[in-house]
């Protein structure tokens, strides 16, 4: 398979769609070590390298790959795709090796309408990612500098677009004040009535 | 004195927006993934930062509900260690070997090819080419491979690929006596490969395997119609087209030859020197010729242009079966 050249990875990866077998070796040639460097990446972060055999995961990861060649659209890196996938392989992995799975712990307090009213007005003012910001900052105590890493943008947009939710949750916040004290006017006048 | 009362009205307000915060956002972010994950993809195009418009929104709304995508791309974010990761020889054999052989698209039509037609023998190092491919044996002899090509579509075992793959060769031909094969041609050259050609037609071809055999068997018998030898003289390259006919016992021959510049040479003369007589009468230049392979032909064609022998072209082939 030497005499195929090709630098290009868009290239190299429909090769492998056309069912190129020169290319998918030269695919794992490429990005092996990558693929291992995440998978030992993801298991000292979450889980103990020493538990989980690392090459059992790389093989799946490279299985993966090729039931997904239809699933890389070209937008993103090649290597980016490939490190999400090896990352989520490990992930599964890690899963399946504990035996208590952890649940989402989310909880919904609908019963308050006055919540459900809040709930909506937030979605419709914050943008998605300003909303994704204040829980980061505010709930998740996350810094600035680690949101921005997370935006991929630098400091300084991140701190404007703060700015910006925070002066709509205040417009929020004193609504929602004047709203709980119409209520409590409201359950008071009521009280009232129901008393005479 | 006015700054720390403004300060300290500043940090008040905070506090309170941030317990609104603690108060309200866990309950109305506690909503329930009503949506799926999105894909490696999609993760992969936000961190490279191109994912853009509604999809990148939906992408954040969903990092505001599931703790699990919002680790995955801060994990990403960041550069890989820079320790070195070895992975043991045997393990990429292995991972390689994950990726069956599949024949090339030239060996499909050889084995298609092949059940009816044999070459022989040939004088010079005998090219087939298909429009979009040029393929140039190397080692083994064309017999060899047109059998080891047959024996892989017959057996559907996996069949090392050899030969070289060059450069596209661009498909100026026209021919209209030809119309049938050209289109499959002009098929092909738009699609690499059968699996190219499914692709158009099915995302998922694991999950449609039954119809992808329907569409290569139907493309098989496509290209079957014909097949093209290229022969090199000097800088000229001589086409020998040689379409199947329906019944599987005549063969249209037709030639043409290019200069360097790959234009049709108008003025090539063409000396058949050897073969049936029947041949030798009906191969006249720039015309198609209907060849009864009986038993065995020899092709021997001498080519000329303005006056220089330029060489000639030996090809002995016959129907196989008929000996």
């Amino acid at each position: 398979m030497d005499f195929i050249k090709i630098d290009d990875d868009v290239k190299l990866w429909e090769r492998c769609i056309a069912g190129d077998r020169g290319s998918w070796e030269i695919l794992v040639d490429r990005y092996g070590r990558l693929v291992c460097k995440t998978i030992l990446d993801t298991l000292k972060k979450f889980s103990n390298p020493s538990v989980i055999d690392w090459k059992d995961i790389y093989q799946d990861v490279f299985l993966k790959l090729k039931q997904k060649l239809h699933q890389w659209k070209r937008k993103a890196t090649l290597a980016t795709y490939i490190r999400a996938v090896a990352y989520h392989a490990t992930i599964d992995r890690i899963r399946k090796q504990r035996v208590d799975p952890q649940e989402d712990n989310v909880t919904t307090d609908e019963s308050d309408p006055l919540n459900r009213i809040l709930v909506k007005e937030l979605m419709s003012n914050l943008t998605p990612g300003e909303y994704l910001l204040i829980s980061l900052h505010f709930l998740e105590e996350w810094s600035l500098q680690e949101i921005a890493e997370l935006f991929g943008k630098d400091i300084g947009a991140i701190y404007t677009m703060k700015t910006r939710a925070l002066a709509k949750l205040r417009k929020i916040h004193l609504t929602h004040g004047q709203m709980q004290e119409k209520q409590t006017h409201a359950v008071y006048y009521n009280g009232e009535k129901d008393g005479n | 004195m006015p700054s720390i009362i403004m300060g300290k009205k500043m940090e008040t307000e905070n506090d309170d927006i941030k317990s609104f915060v603690k108060k309200v956002f866990p309950k109305s972010l506690g909503l329930t993934k009503d949506k799926a994950c999105p894909s490696e993809d999609e993760l992969a195009s936000f961190i490279d930062g191109r994912l853009k418009g509604r999809k990148e929104g939906d992408l954040i709304s969903h990092l505001g509900v599931c703790k699990e995508c919002l680790e995955t791309i801060r994990f990403l974010r960041k550069e890989p260690s820079p320790e070195e990761a070895p992975v043991p020889r045997w393990l990429e054999q292995r991972v390689k070997e994950i990726f069956p052989v599949r024949p090339k698209i030239w060996e499909i039509v050889l084995g298609r090819v092949t059940p009816v037609l044999e070459i022989v023998k040939h004088n010079a190092e005998l090219g087939l080419t298909i429009p979009g491919f040029e393929v140039v044996p190397t080692s083994e002899s064309f017999l060899s491979k047109a059998e080891k090509a047959s024996s892989t579509i017959a057996e559907k075992e996996e069949a090392p690929v050899t030969g070289k793959q060059l450069s596209y060769v661009p498909g100026k031909f026209q021919k209209p006596a030809y119309s049938d094969f050209w289109k499959s041609c002009m098929e092909m050259r738009a699609y690499d490969s059968p699996m190219e050609l499914f692709k158009r037609e099915s995302e998922d071809f694991y999950a449609r395997k039954e119809e992808a055999h329907k569409v290569i068997e139907g493309l098989r018998s496509q290209i079957s119609r014909g097949f093209v030898f290229q022969e090199r003289l000097g800088d000229y390259s001589v086409y020998l087209f040689l379409t199947k006919k329906e019944d599987t016992e005549t063969v249209e021959v037709q030639i043409e030859t290019r200069d360097p510049s790959g234009e049709p040479v108008e003025d090539m003369e063409i000396l058949f020197i050897e073969g049936r007589k029947a041949l030798e009468k009906l191969l006249t230049k720039k015309e198609s010729h209907t060849l009864r392979i009986l038993k065995s032909n020899r092709l021997r064609i001498k080519f000329k242009h303005k006056g220089i022998y330029l060489g000639q072209a030996v090809l002995d082939f016959r129907h196989k079966g008929v000996y």
